[in-house]
């Protein structure tokens, strides 16, 4: 675990222990099959998870669900307050090509108005995409820059909670580590959620792992 | 493995503009009832160099017509279009009647204006403008139901307003739509201006000058006449690939 604290990532929210986004025996239907079984997960703050499970578990599903995207058959859903720093899995889709790279970082602190979005933008962009020009456009960026570039605006999210799916499939080997790093640092005291196939992602960065088999949520370890 | 398109070459281009000027004088050869249809390359150029001035006011006039409707018909076309993508999923029948509104043959509706409005430049103006406006809003439409994007999901995660994520997603997801409408709705455009110059005559203007040059029977002047409008299509169309491949360019 990072030993930056909340103050020195710029993040103030919930203390420890508090729940910041839940789902109580949630089910998803995809046609007539189910995607999410009465799934259950709970996030507090400052808790790093690892949602791990194979192709098809329904782990962006669950996602989506925490996310308020998609709407449950069934449970409850209790959402995070204050914005999520998201990083999706099509995240080059979810960028905004015409904008600049610093624009885009600064875009979850623009939408809530925050005086500092430029500024923190700068940095996290300085941090975790070295040697990218911050004025690039950033449809011009290669797939790992732009996977740096959606994870630095997740992390610019001054909400409580941090959710990134499979944060780190097209970027580099020689640079995971170096982003890893970035991303344990920048969290700060706001919760996790990392969906993940990479063993050494969910060592390096979560406390706690949720497996998804065939819909249902398996708590691994502790 | 994926073949590789092979560089363009100067010498094959020069060749083939070569073929199709002798391709143009060979049809130039061809008599029925007596005369050409065609005027030949060299004639047609001996013709440039003598109506050159007028040509040019003529050019000019028909795309100002163009323009003129062009813009009347885009703008309509933007405000019925954003109503009626805000009416679509109340009544869908409306997409079925703006679909039925672009298949009406836009010189059509020349009488009807020319009744309504006189002999004048209303008249043509009202009419190209009917032959952009559906194109237009249909594609308004289409940009506005086009499935929700990863960009509008990530910013209603983050917390924005509907409009705020509206406001800084759609006018730029749209353009790529846009922009083919309009360039759809620029050829029909100057089309529709030529051919209401033709039917309702115009003193000045291109379908003006095919119609005096068919009457007297110069077929010189009329050959030029039709390059002069393939030309003006051409160009409108060459400008607006251009802002195309640009918005493209800035999608990726």
């Amino acid at each position: 675990m990072s030993g930056r604290t909340r103050e020195e990532s710029g993040h103030s929210g919930p203390r420890n222990g508090t729940i910041v986004a839940a789902l109580d025996r949630v089910s998803v239907l995809g046609g007539d099959h189910p995607m999410l079984r009465e799934a259950s997960l709970s996030l507090r703050a400052g808790e790093r998870v690892a949602l791990v499970g194979p192709n098809g578990a329904g782990k962006s599903t669950l996602v989506r669900v925490l996310l308020g995207l998609t709407a449950p058959a069934a449970g409850t859903v209790q959402r995070a307050v204050g914005g999520v720093g998201y990083l999706p899995q099509g995240y080059a889709e979810s960028l905004f090509p015409w904008f600049s790279v610093l624009r885009n970082v600064a875009m979850p602190r623009l939408v809530a108005r925050r005086e500092d979005a430029y500024d923190a933008a700068r940095t996290l962009a300085d941090r975790i995409l070295p040697g990218v020009d911050s004025r690039r456009r950033a449809g011009r960026l290669s797939g790992g820059e732009k996977q740096a570039t959606a994870l630095a605006r997740a992390l610019a999210s001054p909400g409580d909670l941090v959710i990134a799916d499979e944060p780190f499939s097209a970027i580099a080997a020689s640079s995971r580590e170096r982003l890893r790093r970035a991303l344990r640092d920048q969290l700060g005291g706001r919760a996790l959620l990392l969906v993940t196939h990479d063993a050494g992602d969910v060592t390096d960065l979560c406390d706690r792992t949720v497996r998804l088999i065939d819909g249902r949520t398996v708590e691994a370890s502790a | 493995m994926s073949a590789r398109r092979p560089a363009p070459s100067r010498g094959a281009s020069l060749l083939t503009l070569a073929g199709a000027i002798g391709a143009w004088w060979t049809v130039a050869q061809i008599h029925v009832a007596g005369r050409s249809l065609v005027a030949t390359p060299a004639a047609t150029l001996g013709a440039l160099s003598r109506e050159a001035p007028t040509l040019g006011r003529d050019l000019a006039a028909t795309a100002a017509r163009a323009g003129m409707g062009l813009s009347v018909g885009v703008a309509a076309g933007l405000g019925i279009g954003a109503l009626a993508a805000v009416l679509v999923r109340r009544a869908p029948v409306i997409d079925g009647l703006l679909d039925f509104a672009r298949s009406v043959p836009p010189v059509v509706i020349l009488p009807v204006c020319l009744l309504a409005f006189g002999y004048n430049e209303l008249a043509r103006a009202v009419t190209v403008a009917f032959g952009c406006v559906w194109t237009v809003s249909l594609a308004v439409i289409t940009a506005a139901s086009s499935p929700r994007s990863a960009r509008r999901e990530m910013l209603d995660v983050a917390g924005a307003t509907p409009l705020r994520a509206l406001a800084w997603t759609q006018p730029w997801e749209s353009l790529g739509v846009l922009v083919v409408g309009l360039r759809t709705s620029a050829s029909t455009a100057v089309v529709v201006a030529v051919v209401t110059e033709m039917i309702a005559g115009t003193e000045r203007g291109l379908g003006g000058r095919v119609i005096a040059a068919q009457i007297a029977g110069d077929t010189e002047g009329l050959t030029l006449d039709v390059l002069a409008a393939g030309a003006l299509g051409y160009l409108v169309n060459l400008g607006l690939r251009g802002l195309e491949q640009w918005v493209r360019r800035l999608e990726t």
